[in-house]
């Protein structure tokens, strides 16, 4: 079969019809239902036992099925209770009567048991097989004091960690189903009382909306839930650490857990919430409010200090501090390329290092390090192929974007600063401003969950600076973010103000 | 509208709207560091047959063989074209810090040289201005020689370390014309001798308008930028007629007019130390003190004196004492009446000297001695 031959045939074939909702014949399911829905399926079992006066059926999927509390707390008790007392033998915190095929399945594939007794009842036994990743240190955001615990690949999990951190009635959660295919479970987190009804009604109802095969990653949620997809800001923040989602839902924001990813996800979140970090709580708020200044002086450079290194070298020699221009025109006496297509050159090259890095096993990466700094710094100099100020600049660039606590916004910072570069390239400083009004623009338009992303800036809530730029005491910090909108404005219960 | 052409409609209206504010074009053009040659010195002289001289160190910033290339033009952008044609890097005028003027040239006038230098946008307005006594061109040759390829920057270093330390009269273009525009005060230029061994400032050049008239040479010009400044520090105050030099000087100066403005009082008060001292005078002996400071006193009156005596029989007011006669509802003299005036002012002068340390040990007695040996 030649390939225009499979590809007509292909053509000709229907495509697999998604998993629609069965059709509810009425009554409980039979075996035989149950057989027939699952088959071709190497690990869907069916057990016969003999128990007294009656046979009992098992149906589950293996894979799906802790088989140890199977066999202790199902068939033994099936096996060696009394007629009477057969089913109520059975050892669960979780048992069903199950009056619907479609129901049926759904438990099936969570990893309940089916048992069937012979007078028709059917129940579902939940025995879920918990196989997954212990509590571990957070490493996306490892803080040097404060808790380590973070969230895990299983939701109940992620979900007990936030529920021992926020003991009361008001942490409510709304479960959905998401994924044609994959049936995700995701939970909506949010205080009642605290959040605002609006947004818990925005986020149910992009929830609910949700309409894709495969969820398989807190990140495809958040594809789904944002306002803005040609945009390179995150509108949500990704966090796995417990007590950063427990303040979240604190200050009046609600969040999602995603099953099978360690990640959940908060909203709104403004610019500003992009440059914090749990650390910024445990130091001194002087100390605090420094180093976070620092992460936004960090992102300018990161952003700006390349571009602004080719428009001053290409347009603008004027602006250039004497001692440095003498310097400047000594390295770049020898390098054959303008300095556009040398920072580029080098900033690419810097990129498929730091991606060449990421994906290499850890101990191949650190020889990729060791060669990609020869190769970056020493070589390429010793070459012709970049200045040496350049190599400076573009390493202090790299530098500073590991300053952003956010992995999402430091690679998009990265796609800002190509984008600075050509305009710096072509229209020099007047480019670069061009670029910096249109980003003041597009980030004044955008908005996470409907509400502006660069508030308390704009639109301006001058409370709210008390933990934006600066961090101020956590004793002045007696009212949540006024831009959220919450229902119980004071986070004091002895209210002075 | 669909979403993506309502983005593209609304970059247009942005654009549209950007390069209407005029503050730049589309057609910037290239200088790319390595093509060009910036120049940061600028000699201007006059030949014989009235044209402009210019003269400049080629490559600048390089670690290149330099050289001193000189056009002659009528026109200074002239010469900067021919200067173009002289050489295979394009020569650009953004980073030019000095601009040098000859005293012959200084003496014919110099408001054409420096507005061709401020229309110039790309040139700055705080570039130093200098009148050099003698031949510039030699100087340069030889420090070109003598392996000083950094001559010119290192010149530049020199006024931008000066203007800082604030002794000696550095001005730059902006300071100049706004002198030069002021009725109530005249511009004045550091003013330097050079010739092929070396490059020595002298003093300070006097302008009548756009005219060098005369200059205050040393040692009188410590007195001259006492006068000239409210509050000063000098690192020291050599007064050679008494064989002394004081040290760590704070200066400051108060103008007054009488009311009849017939009459200006400046009053100048010094303190400083004794850091040099070769006369006779027992500097420990309090009546001696005294009477030493009264003499210090009445040399640096007298010799300021002399030197408002020389700028009013020229006719300038380089210390714009002018200014001193305005006040928030006052307004004496217009900038002419001003002009006519101040040649035939009375003006007086008072010095207050404060010697805070004699630098003298006070005698071979011992302070550890008994009460009644002392």
């Amino acid at each position: 079969m030649n390939w225009i031959t499979f590809w007509k045939m292909a053509r000709k074939l229907k495509p697999s019809s998604r998993p629609a909702p069965m059709a509810d014949a009425g009554g409980p399911p039979t075996p035989k239902q149950i057989q027939d829905l699952f088959r071709d399926i190497h690990d869907a079992q069916i057990h016969e036992l003999l128990a007294e006066k009656q046979t009992v059926k098992l149906f589950y999927i293996h894979s799906l099925v802790d088989e140890t509390q199977l066999q202790s707390d199902i068939v033994l008790p099936i096996l060696h209770g009394s007629a009477a007392q057969t089913g109520r033998n059975i050892i669960s915190d979780e048992i069903v009567q199950v009056d619907t095929l479609s129901k049926a399945e759904q438990l099936i594939l969570e990893g309940s048991v089916l048992v069937f007794f012979e007078n028709d009842h059917v129940y579902a036994v939940k025995k879920r097989n918990t196989l997954g990743r212990s509590i571990n240190t957070s490493e996306q955001e490892a803080i040097v004091y404060g808790p380590k615990d973070s969230l895990s690949e299983q939701l109940d999990n992620s979900l007990t960690l936030i529920r021992r951190r926020l003991p009361v009635p008001n942490l409510k959660s709304k479960k959905f189903i998401i994924g044609s295919f994959s049936k995700t479970s995701v939970i909506l987190l949010y205080m009642e009382g605290i959040v605002n009804p609006e947004l818990v009604r925005i986020a149910e109802s992009k929830t609910k909306e949700i309409d894709f095969d495969g969820i398989f990653d807190a990140a495809h949620v958040s594809a789904f839930l944002e306002d803005h997809i040609f945009s390179v800001f995150p509108q949500f923040q990704q966090t796995d650490r417990p007590d950063a989602l427990a303040s979240a839902l604190l200050s009046g924001k609600v969040v999602w857990l995603v099953d099978n990813t360690p990640f959940a996800i908060v909203a709104p979140i403004t610019f500003f919430d992009l440059f914090q970090s749990p650390e910024d709580y445990i130091h001194r708020w002087m100390v605090g409010s420094f180093l976070r200044g620092l992460r936004f002086v960090a992102f300018a450079i990161a952003l700006f200090l390349t571009p602004v290194y080719v428009a001053l070298s290409v347009h603008h020699y004027q602006m250039i501090p004497l001692a440095m221009l003498f310097v400047l025109m000594e390295s770049r006496s020898q390098i054959p390329f303008t300095p556009f297509w040398e920072a580029l050159f080098m900033l690419l090259t810097l990129e498929i290092l730091k991606e060449a890095s990421l994906r290499m096993p850890s101990k191949a990466s650190q020889t990729l390090g060791i060669v990609g700094g020869i190769v970056i710094g020493e070589a390429s100099v010793d070459a012709g192929i970049a200045s040496n100020v350049l190599i400076i600049i573009i390493a202090i660039s790299a530098v500073a974007s590991f300053l952003i606590p956010n992995y999402l916004m430091t690679n998009a910072s990265k796609l800002i600063q190509f984008a600075l570069l050509i305009l710096a390239a072509w229209l020099g400083m007047w480019g670069i401003g061009l670029g910096l009004i249109w980003l003041c623009i597009h980030l004044q338009g955008l908005t996470s969950l409907r509400q502006p992303y660069l508030a308390p800036l704009s639109p301006f809530f001058g409370r709210d600076w008390k933990d934006t730029v600066i961090r101020l005491p956590m004793t002045s910090m007696k009212t949540r973010p006024a831009h959220l909108k919450p229902l119980d404005r004071f986070r004091i219960l002895k209210r002075k103000i | 509208m669909q979403p993506i052409i309502r983005q593209i409609s609304r970059a247009m209206i942005f654009l549209i709207l950007l390069m209407m504010c005029g503050c730049s074009s589309f057609n910037v053009k290239s200088n790319t560091v390595e093509e060009i040659s910036p120049i940061i010195l600028l000699y201007l002289d006059q030949n014989k047959n009235g044209q402009l001289l210019i003269s400049t160190i080629i490559p600048p910033l390089k670690k290149e063989q330099k050289s001193v290339i000189t056009v002659s033009s009528a026109l200074i952008k002239e010469g900067r074209y021919q200067m173009d044609h002289k050489y295979y890097r394009e020569i650009k005028s953004g980073q030019l810090r000095m601009v040098f003027v000859s005293d012959t040239l200084a003496r014919k006038g110099l408001k054409d040289v420096i507005s061709s230098q401020l229309l110039d946008p790309e040139i700055s307005d705080r570039v130093y201005l200098v009148v050099a006594e003698g031949n510039m061109i030699d100087y340069l040759n030889n420090q070109l020689q003598q392996k000083q390829a950094q001559v010119d920057f290192y010149l530049y270093k020199m006024f931008a370390h000066y203007e800082k330390q604030q002794e000696l009269t550095i001005t730059n273009l902006k300071q100049f014309m706004e002198r030069l525009y002021d009725p109530y005060s005249d511009p004045v230029t550091p003013l330097f001798a050079v010739n092929a061994e070396g490059f020595e400032y002298q003093g300070t050049a006097l302008f009548q308008d756009d005219r060098m008239v005369g200059a205050i040479r040393q040692p009188d010009d410590v007195y001259f930028q006492i006068l000239r400044h409210k509050n000063r520090h000098h690192k020291s105050m050599p007064i050679t007629a008494l064989d002394t030099t004081l040290g760590e000087v704070y200066a400051t100066r108060k103008i007054r007019f009488t009311d009849s403005y017939r009459e200006v009082q400046i009053d100048v008060h010094i303190g400083g130390r004794v850091e040099e001292y070769r006369d006779n005078r027992d500097l420990s002996d309090p009546t001696e003190a005294a009477s030493w400071v009264r003499t210090v006193e009445r040399r640096v009156e007298s010799d300021m004196e002399q030197i408002i005596q020389q700028i009013k029989s020229l006719s300038v007011d380089p210390l714009s004492i002018g200014e001193h006669t305005l006040g928030l509802m006052r307004r004496p003299f217009t900038g002419d009446q001003w002009r006519k005036h101040w040649p035939d002012m009375q003006v007086n002068v008072r010095v207050h000297v404060n010697v805070e340390q004699s630098g003298m040990l006070k005698s071979n007695r011992s302070i550890f001695a008994p009460k009644g040996r002392r």
